[in-house]
């Protein structure tokens, strides 16, 4: 499985790029089309929870998960944990970015830091980020530190080999035109470079991201007095399922919502790239 | 006028690409360069432009050494080479990001216009066709004004009548401007059509065989009986370049 697909969504699909429909679901119906399942399987539960038929405990039915995020929200808890764990997606997904696009584009530039980093970091790359746990927990202690690390590191390949693998693939025939304009390293980086790998990079970036929000829940698991992480441990030990799967739902919620953020804020600069929705 | 003195290029192989090619271009001569493939007439080219170094000899444009890209010398590709990223009036003023954004402007609608692309400038690359895209790679080498052009088979990649309405269409621009043109390419009728002067190169290792002057006026007529007379003179040369070759093989 890729790194993309592990993140949840398909490499395949440009940032912006419009899926066509077949022709009998034109406008919104598709989107319609998506709600029928949960909401069939929702009520149906409901009904059957209610009718007797089965007794929600382990399973809560949709009311109760509705109580429950009702309850947390009035209580301000909720918030609080969501504010949390955005934190330090944010915190890690911006740390693991960083380093990531510096060690890409230094190791794309020059062939002798490849040489000398990529292996290394491919044999990284190997490891399950999970298993770093102990040891940054060690290293960092059991607070903020470690479970940033954490998700930095989650971050940090797939961003690394997005960029390395963009820089790589530039097209050097393009990069000639350039050279003809005589234009000068830093011209040439701005005007020719950053353009091209753009594309790349903001799937790396989204690809990044989800993992992002993968390895917040594994640092949340390692002790954590806040955050939704925090929710789901607390449900199983305290034995409410309605927390659970209203953790889930808010992961859900957000991260989708930040990947929309994310190939939104990118969009503009990918417009070229669009095919489908503008080609006649 | 260019001047090419005998350039040498060896890659680190040992390859023997050009070995001892000398070449004067007078201005305003259109000097067609036509060779089988791995004469290294692409390479040639490449070492005119600036983008490879001889491994001896020595290029100058009007007195000035060629040692990298130099602007008084333009380059047009195989391929468009457009930026898929820029619209077309970006691509356009690709070199003249030195001007103040309002001259830059009306040099690129200049020249789209006399490529006749004047209401394609907000496009994107990828809604050209073949033949449009390399009329808007010709006006980016055109906008900086060039005194020389260099085309490296332009035309190879695109359909029998968009290659013939293009070649007529540089013969339209070389007629107003007059810019001194070498060309390359492998394709017998084009090369007719377009060369005041040909030079034909023989393999392994490159070298000139020889060079003449085509005997027609323009506008040539390619169903006259004077181009056939010089089609087949062109043929005739490189056969025989390429039967030494032959020869040196077999024996």
């Amino acid at each position: 499985m890729g790194i993309a697909e592990q993140a949840g969504f398909s490499i395949a699909e440009k940032p912006g790029t419009k899926a066509r429909h077949p022709k009998r679901m034109r406008g919104l119906a598709p989107i319609f089309a998506g709600f029928i399942l949960p909401i069939t399987l929702g009520l149906g539960w409901e009904i059957a929870v209610r009718t007797g038929v089965a007794d929600g405990r382990l399973v809560p039915p949709p009311s109760r998960i509705f109580e429950t995020v009702v309850e947390l929200a009035q209580s301000g808890e909720l918030l609080l944990h969501i504010k949390a764990t955005c934190l330090r997606v944010l915190a890690g997904f911006s740390g693991g970015t960083l380093a990531g696009t510096l060690l890409g584009a230094i190791a794309g530039y020059s062939l002798l830091t490849r040489r000398l980093v990529d292996p290394t970091l491919q044999a990284l790359r190997a490891v399950p980020s999970i298993a770093w746990v102990p040891l940054f927990i060690l290293w960092f202690g059991i607070f903020e530190t470690s479970k940033i690390t954490l998700i930095a590191v989650g971050v940090l390949f797939p961003v690394y080999l997005g960029v390395l693998g963009a820089i790589l693939s530039v097209d050097r025939k393009i990069v000639e035109v350039g050279r003809v304009f005589r234009l000068s390293p830093f011209a040439l980086t701005r005007r020719v470079l950053l353009p091209s790998i753009l594309p790349a990079y903001v799937v790396a970036l989204r690809g990044g991201l989800g993992l992002g929000w993968m390895f917040v829940v594994a640092a949340e698991f390692m002790g954590a007095s806040e955050g939704l992480g925090y929710l789901l441990v607390d449900g199983q030990q305290l034995g409410k399922p309605q927390q659970i799967v209203t953790a889930i739902l808010i992961f859900a919620i957000l991260g989708q919502a930040s990947d929309w953020l994310l190939s939104t804020a990118a969009a503009p600069f990918l417009r070229w790239q669009d095919s489908f929705s503008t080609s006649d | 006028m260019l001047e090419a003195h005998q350039i040498r290029k060896t890659y680190p192989n040992g390859t023997v690409a050009l070995h001892d090619v000398s070449l004067n271009v007078t201005a305003g001569e259109i000097v067609v360069i036509v060779g089988g493939s791995g004469c290294g007439k692409s390479t040639l080219l490449r070492v005119l432009s600036g983008l490879e170094r001889p491994s001896a000899g020595w290029v100058s444009v009007d007195g000035a050494r060629i040692e990298e890209p130099h602007p008084a010398v333009g380059m047009i590709f195989q391929e468009p080479r457009l930026m898929p990223w820029l619209t077309v009036r970006q691509n356009v003023g690709f070199g003249l990001s030195h001007l103040p954004k309002a001259e830059r402007l009306a040099r690129v609608d200049e020249v789209l216009a006399r490529v006749g692309l004047a209401d394609y400038g907000r496009r994107w690359p990828r809604e050209l066709s073949g033949g449009q895209s390399q009329r808007v790679s010709i006006a980016r080498a055109l906008v900086t004004q060039p005194s020389v052009l260099l085309l490296d088979e332009p035309f190879s990649a695109l359909d029998a009548f968009t290659r013939i309405e293009l070649q007529d269409h540089l013969l339209e621009l070389w007629a107003g401007s007059r810019q001194t043109l070498v060309l390359v390419t492998h394709d017998i009728e084009e090369a007719v059509a377009l060369a005041t002067r040909l030079v034909v190169l023989k393999p392994a290792p490159g070298r000139i065989a020889t060079t003449f002057d085509v005997q027609l006026g323009q506008p040539r007529s390619r169903l006259s009986i004077a181009f056939g007379d010089e089609k087949r003179r062109l043929l005739a040369a490189l056969d025989h370049s390429l039967s030494e070759f032959r020869a040196q093989v077999s024996g």
